[in-house]
């Protein structure tokens, strides 16, 4: 007869006495001994009646709420002052409000991040400047097509430079053509009449 | 006066009513029906599991009846056995769960007390393979719940 054909009774009656520090392995062994060693009410026995020491013990040596504080384990607005003045740390609104600068903080430093990243240099470049060693990568392929890329971009960024001093260029023209368009205007005429004369010759 | 105890393989065991007493369920039995020498069957517990539980009564027959204050002592250990009974329950693991069994139904407290302090002993120190190894206990967990219940357990453990 195995062990787990015993009635569920009988089984909790057998783990009263099992040591509590057996407990995780028990609970580990197999799917109904878990849920039997999970019982609250046999924990409650085991921590309260079968071995109070250990706990009053583990209790004795909790720490304060100052060092928690500390440790950054118990969290809030201004809790070490709250603690000092023997205020009240548990309130809705003051963990709601805790919650709330938490988030703000976040998203500030996301902000933050999000700027510093936009002008960092791509890391080609670092490994270009020799800030990063080439050897890092251990995709080759990716860094060279990664650096045939950005030597592609920055030729369409020439370009794009060249076009712009071009238009510049041309728009400084137009602008020079425009302070003289009104002597250029009578050429035109002159233009459009002059092949009516030709037409006139060829006739 | 004797009492004739029944087996459910029909054997006849003649005991002593003192030592047949140490089991609550039949002491009741008897005050029930009264003086009587008919015997008392017991279908659910098997001859060879009847006589080990009825050595033990016949050893424990002059104990104190238990007060119901004392059974619930707080500090319930696993190796507070005495030499006898540590020896008594020497025997197979098919044998002790069948005698824990006996004894539950029976009503024999300190039987099913020793025994299982008995089977808490062979937990004791184990890891939870050597556990299942023990008791011939399938592992039913698959390899992520494993993971995470060692995951809860570190996260206890840390406090």
């Amino acid at each position: 007869m195995p062990i787990l054909e015993l009635p569920d009774e009988i089984l909790c009656h057998l783990l009263t006495y099992a040591e509590d520090t057996d407990f995780p392995n028990i609970a580990l062994s197999c799917k109904k001994l878990r849920i039997l060693a999970m019982d609250g009410p046999l924990r409650r026995h085991i921590l309260l009646i079968r071995n109070p020491a250990r706990l009053s013990v583990s209790l004795s040596s909790r720490p304060t709420r100052d060092i928690l504080a500390s440790q950054n384990i118990l969290r809030g607005i201004h809790i070490k002052q709250h603690i000092q003045q023997g205020q009240y740390i548990g309130g809705a609104s003051s963990v709601r409000s805790y919650h709330i600068s938490c988030r703000l903080e976040r998203q500030m430093v996301s902000i933050r991040i999000a700027k510093k990243l936009k002008v960092r240099p791509d890391w080609t470049e670092m490994v270009e400047r020799g800030l990063i060693p080439e050897e890092m990568f251990v995709m080759q392929e990716e860094f060279e097509t990664k650096r045939r890329w950005k030597t592609y971009q920055q030729q369409q960024q020439n370009q794009r430079l060249l076009l712009q001093q071009q238009q510049q260029q041309q728009e400084e023209e137009d602008k020079e053509d425009e302070q003289y368009s009104c002597y250029r205007k009578q050429p035109d005429l002159w233009g459009q009449c002059e092949p009516m004369q030709v037409d006139g010759k060829d006739q | 006066m004797p009492v004739i105890l029944v087996s459910s393989d029909n054997q006849d065991f003649k005991v002593d009513k003192e030592v047949a007493e140490r089991s609550i369920l039949i002491k009741n039995m008897l005050e029930d029906v009264g003086e009587s020498d008919s015997p008392i069957p017991l279908p659910n517990v098997t001859a060879a599991v009847l006589t080990k539980v009825i050595e033990y009564c016949e050893h424990h027959r002059n104990d104190p009846v238990q007060v119901p204050e004392e059974t619930d002592d707080p500090r319930k250990r696993s190796n507070d056995i005495e030499e006898w009974d540590m020896k008594f329950m020497q025997v197979d693991q098919e044998m002790l769960f069948e005698i824990i069994l006996a004894a539950n139904y029976l009503d024999i407290k300190p039987l099913l007390d020793v025994g299982c302090k008995t089977v808490a002993n062979i937990i004791k120190g184990k890891t939870p393979e050597e556990i299942r190894k023990a008791f011939n206990i399938v592992n039913d967990f698959t390899p992520e719940e494993e993971a995470q219940i060692k995951k809860e357990n570190e996260w206890a453990e840390d406090r």
